[in-house]
């Protein structure tokens, strides 16, 4: 039936209320996720699958809206300046939020946030808080923030802080909150079965009256199986399915009574070379260079992925430091041959190619063994070494063996839009032992680092923005902290006749239920 | 006449032919009689009392030819199921060789032996398990009341061979055959089944046929004796007959076989030659390929003689 | 009877330490858990503090005594990824895990033994061939292909029965048979040679002699005495459905033992592993005790040897 491709630029969607404005919601939904959180509170949570669950209980100052748009949430107004050469973030609270115990959101409710995300006992995140100096409340609803040095990536990150009843967790205990999360959110937690599913209830107390869900109740069951999810969405055992497997997504189109979109997630994946070793071929920027025309990424999205992924040069479309006038290297096979013979290497090399099997991402390993495939094809014949996830985490890892040899198939997500700021210092600023820096990367290059933490202390937008695109010219002319491969989409599917369902993306994720409810 | 064969004929469709194991045996027993059917492995004395029972190899085993009347009843026209609830087990019995394989290890006597009382509705309930006690009293197993939870493995193998015993006398059938019950046993508990045997017999003029290998267990119990060979009955006879004068040169070979005491002899006296193929036996006398007094005439089926009362044996030599 | 049981536990006991001992060692030889629980940009300060906290910066023998003393009150420690306790995660479980086991098993079974004992009653015949192609089939077939099929059929196609999950009766059904599909092949093949054998012996012969019905004879004289060889495989079977049902859980989203563990294998969750390890230790020393004392329950010669 109908379907609709969300690409970034279309603004066809625009945010118009969609759940009719009744006093009560009623009734029952029930959709199914492939994978469930393991933590429901974002000050303590590590793994991105967390969001799946927190993010509809939990919300931050400022939000990506539907069409990737940052947008002022809890905070009604905010604003940067800067005092004595250091820069300082003043915040107004909207007026009327309430957490799901009828507590009222105060500026103490987000410092109390921002102590427990700056405690490195609780949160794994505490690092992204290293530059906020202090935190200055002036009234209930308005606080200020003082940093010690600028923060390039706060403010795309929605400024970080998420609102945590202080009140009720210090009265009930941490024990007690893991188990029953209260926040913010549309969406209230009701009871939750590892393994089997959450409930969830619309919060009557929502203060944003335009978008917010249309029922009543909300059950989330986890079905890690695709065919099974896919099964279940057929027999009616669930009426909203999240990630239809690519090869599904075709029939899913075309299905009676159903619903899809497609949009790209907040991933991204390219190719790290070795460039650390001194040996390596892949020192030879014409080498690289071979390597991108090599692949025809274009016919792997088609063929491999089923058209579930989106080409992007750097930094995705939407995401600070895009730049519409890079183009990906063409695909040129003849070319890629020319310059490996120019770089000393006319009958090519052998060199091992580290293939990530467990689908953190659906067919990746297919898509990695598409892609090796090619790099033989003009002479880098690739040895594969198919690893899982645990294997090829550590593999990647500089301060550790083993040592990564050859080319690794690899992902570091910018969030949607997000930034490419903390990922970059992570994968292609060079290797500081201790200090965080480089800690995936093999790149060693002097103005690279300097341009990168250059942009690391830049908070006005445009100037980060006009950083960013600089370092993108350069990492691509020069394919430096990896090539980029693909930006993978995710389908999602509804019965159209009873669901009305507009799609928000949680932090770098569309499986969110802001907008959700039964016609 | 309890029992009445004639010229029975029971074939084994095997894949390398057809065995004709028992090729024209006639017998009787009565009332209150044992028969001794005596005869080497091979000669057809195991698969006549099976066929008796209609037990043969399923498939395989068939009783092409011949009259077997139990009673007056003829048995070889009757269909399976009537077999099943009407003769065997309630008017005609078995008890086999090994008493250690006889029994079912994994229930307990008065399981087993209440099967049969069960399966011929002689007797339910209460009165099942006091008839059980009976019967098992009857064949000497002491403290029987005690023991009806007791399995197998727990009794000894004269005991058990009693329990058998217990099992094939318990509906009081017409005809008991007794299938080599001595031969696992030692010596000593030989003599006590052979006694019980006796016992059971005068206590219920059940008729006996003793089918066996051992001529002294036969010269024990039997009234009457039938020597088998090749799948036919060479010489029947009162035993004092049978073993005072022997007619049949084969009968003859197998008294002289027996080692006496007190005898010298450095040599056991065997029976020169093997018994023939009874897949393509041979014309006329079976014996004769072995036989000390062959003659030419041999080649021809020779007649039943009459030697005395009772006392008969198919030889040419007697006519 | 009570000397066997006792030999038994601690034999058990044994087999279980030395389980745990070589689980403890090659985990922590597989990798790092700490870079798997932090995202990829945490400074090397975060993990140091992280590895610290879970006491994984001390020396291995040091951290298993450490272990073993807390196993042994009953803490297993944390799990890294759920911040819950370990043995909670893995008994929390273990009725859902029981059920289908169970289930699984008594559909194996249910199977198993008609074909097998028709078989050999019919050596031969149609049954019996027909018999042997099906275990052929049954071990053939993997569980996972199984499953889908099933889901396929009889939830998507026929909407008879749910597609996946877990709470009324009718949803252990497809996994039950999914589970149970493959022992079927072997446990056939058992109860049919198991069968010959006894239906050769003499006893069963007298039994026939007397009169008994050929009914009687083969499923309740001969089915006992095949009893013994089928109870040793289905105790082994039990223990490997409890703790392995890994693959039929994960497409029936069941929410058993066998996915919580593998799922924690894979992300280097120490405490879940080796609770779950400890766990299915237990149940096969447990199992194979079972089968022990019931073969004196089928068998009474058993009984009375030592």
């Amino acid at each position: 039936m109908k379907s609709w491709t969300i690409g970034l630029a279309a603004a066809s969607l625009a945010a118009l209320p969609l759940a009719p404005v009744h006093a009560q919601p009623s009734g029952t939904l029930t959709v199914g996720l492939a994978a469930e959180a393991t933590i429901m509170d974002p000050t303590r949570s590590s793994a991105g699958v967390d969001q799946y669950f927190f993010g509809q209980m939990f919300e931050q100052l400022l939000r990506t809206d539907p069409e990737l748009k940052q947008v002022n949430w809890l905070a009604e107004s905010w604003a940067l300046s800067e005092e004595g050469g250091k820069p300082v973030i003043t915040v107004k609270i909207r007026p009327g939020v309430t957490f799901h115990n009828g507590d009222p959101v105060t500026s103490a409710d987000f410092q109390y946030g921002m102590q427990r995300q700056q405690d490195p006992k609780l949160s794994r995140f505490s690092h992204l808080l290293n530059a906020v100096e202090s935190f200055e409340i002036i009234d209930t609803l308005s606080f200020r923030l003082r940093f010690k040095e600028g923060d390039g990536s706060f403010i795309t990150s929605n400024l970080h802080l998420w609102a945590m009843p202080k009140r009720h967790i210090e009265r009930v205990g941490e024990e007690e909150f893991q188990r029953n999360p209260v926040g913010t959110g549309p969406w209230k937690f009701v009871s939750r079965t590892v393994k089997e599913e959450l409930r969830l209830e619309a919060y009557e107390g929502y203060w944003n009256r335009q978008h917010r869900p249309g029922v009543k109740n909300l059950v989330v069951k986890i079905i890690p199986e695709d065919l099974t999810r896919v099964a279940a969405y057929k027999t009616g055992a669930i009426d909203w399915i999240d990630a239809v497997p690519p090869a599904s997504a075709a029939e899913f189109s075309k299905l009676e009574n159903t619903s899809t979109v497609t949009a790209v997630t907040g991933n991204n994946l390219f190719l790290n070379f070795a460039t650390h070793l001194p040996n390596s071929p892949f020192n030879d920027v014409r080498v690289r260079r071979a390597a991108a025309h090599a692949v025809d990424m274009d016919a792997i999205i088609k063929r491999v992925l089923f058209d579930q992924g989106e080409r992007y040069t750097q930094v995705g479309r939407g995401t600070p430091g895009h730049d519409p006038e890079l183009k990906p290297y063409p695909f040129d096979p003849r070319r890629a041959r020319a310059l490996l013979a120019e770089a000393g290497h006319p009958r090519g090399f052998e060199v091992p190619c580290y293939n990530l099997t467990t689908p953190r991402e659906p067919n990746i390993k297919e898509m990695g063994e598409a892609v090796y495939a090619y790099l033989s094809a003009v002479g880098i014949r690739c040895q594969i070494r198919q690893l899982e996830y645990g294997a090829w985490i550590n593999l990647g890892r500089r301060d550790a063996p083993p040592e990564m040899d050859g080319v690794v198939s690899w992902m570091w997500s910018h969030g949607l839009p997000g930034d490419p700021g903390t990922p970059w210092l992570g994968h292609m600023h060079s290797y500081q032992a201790g200090r965080g820096l480089g800690s995936y990367s093999y790149t060693d290059n002097p103005e690279m680092d300097a341009l990168l933490r250059q942009q690391q202390t830049t908070m006005d937008p445009a100037k980060r923005e006009e950083l960013l695109k600089q370092i993108a010219r350069i990492k691509h002319d020069q394919v430096l902290g990896g090539l980029p491969t693909y930006r993978p989409m995710v389908t999602i599917a509804w019965r159209t006749s009873k669901v009305a369902f507009k799609p928000w993306p949680g932090p770098g994720f569309w499986r969110n239920f802001q907008e959700i409810g039964l016609k | 006449m309890v029992l009445q064969v004639e010229n029975l004929h029971t074939h084994l469709h095997l894949k390398r032919g057809i065995l004709r194991a028992v090729d024209g045996v006639s017998l009787s027993v009565g009332e209150g009689e044992t028969l001794g059917l005596v005869g080497e492995s091979g000669s057809g004395k195991t698969l006549t009392g099976l066929s008796l029972l209609r037990l043969l190899p399923k498939g395989s085993g068939r009783i092409v030819e011949g009259s077997i009347r139990l009673d007056g009843q003829e048995l070889t026209t009757l269909p399976e199921a009537a077999m099943a609830q009407t003769i065997r087990g309630r008017r005609i019995a078995m008890i086999m060789q090994d008493p250690m394989t006889s029994l079912n290890p994994v229930f307990s006597i008065g399981d087993q032996v209440s099967n049969p009382l069960r399966n011929h509705n002689i007797a339910q309930g209460a009165a099942l398990r006091s008839k059980v006690v009976e019967v098992l009293t009857q064949v000497r197993i002491p403290s029987a009341e005690k023991r009806l939870g007791d399995y197998p493995h727990q009794f000894s193998g004269g005991q058990r061979q009693r329990i058998v015993a217990a099992m094939a006398i318990g509906c009081t059938p017409r005809l008991l055959v007794a299938d080599e019950p001595t031969t696992a046993l030692d010596v000593t508990i030989q003599v006590q089944i052979i006694a019980l045997l006796r016992q059971i017999q005068a206590d219920t003029g059940t008729g006996i046929i003793l089918i066996t290998h051992d001529l002294g267990v036969a010269a024990s119990l039997c009234h009457r004796i039938a020597v088998m060979y090749a799948g036919r009955i060479v010489e029947t006879g009162p035993v004092r007959r049978i073993y005072k004068s022997p007619s049949h040169p084969y009968t003859q070979a197998l008294l002289a076989a027996i080692p006496r005491l007190g005898e010298k002899r450095s040599r056991l006296q065997a029976i020169p030659g093997q018994p023939p193929s009874l897949i393509d036996p041979p014309t006329g006398c079976r014996f004769a390929p072995r036989c000390p007094a062959r003659m030419e005439k041999c080649a021809e089926q020779p007649p039943i003689v009459q030697l005395a009362d009772g006392h008969e044996a198919a030889c040419w030599k007697l006519a | 009877m009570l000397r066997l049981v006792l030999r038994r536990l601690w034999q058990g006991a044994i087999s279980i330490l030395g389980a745990s001992v070589i689980i403890f060692v090659i985990s922590r030889l597989s990798g790092d858990p700490v870079v798997m629980l932090v995202p990829p940009d945490a400074p090397p300060s975060m993990i140091a503090e992280i590895r610290a906290q879970y006491g994984l910066d001390q020396p291995l023998v040091w951290q298993y005594l450490l272990f073993l003393g807390h196993a042994l009150s009953g803490d297993f420690g944390n799990s890294y990824r759920w911040q819950m306790p370990a043995l909670q995660l893995i008994l929390d479980r273990l009725p859902a895990t029981i059920q289908l086991a169970a289930c699984g098993l008594l559909f194996s079974v249910a199977l198993a033994v008609p074909i097998g004992v028709l078989s050999a009653v019919h050596r031969g015949g149609w049954i019996d061939r027909i018999g042997r192609v099906f275990a052929m089939l049954g071990q053939a077939m993997p569980a996972f292909w199984v499953g889908l099929l099933l889901i396929l059929v009889f939830a998507v196609q026929l909407n008879w029965l749910p597609a996946f999950g877990h709470g009324t009766p009718a949803h252990v059904v497809l996994p039950a048979i999914a589970l149970g599909w493959y022992p079927v092949a072997a446990q056939t093949r058992i109860v049919r040679s198991a069968m010959l054998d006894v239906l050769d012996s003499d006893h069963i012969r007298l039994s026939r002699a007397l009169g008994t019905p050929e009914r009687l004879i083969v499923w309740k004289y001969a089915l006992r005495n095949a009893a013994v060889p089928l109870l040793t495989m289905l105790g082994v079977y039990f223990a490997a459905m409890l703790g392995g049902a890994f693959v039929v859980e994960t497409i029936f989203a069941w929410p058993g033992v066998g996915r919580t563990v593998v799922e924690a294998v894979f992300s280097r969750d120490f405490p879940v592993v080796q609770a779950g390890v400890l766990f299915t230790s237990i149940l096969f020393v447990l199992s194979n005790l079972l089968v022990d004392l019931s073969y004196g329950l089928v068998d009474p010669r058993i009984r009375d040897v030592r």
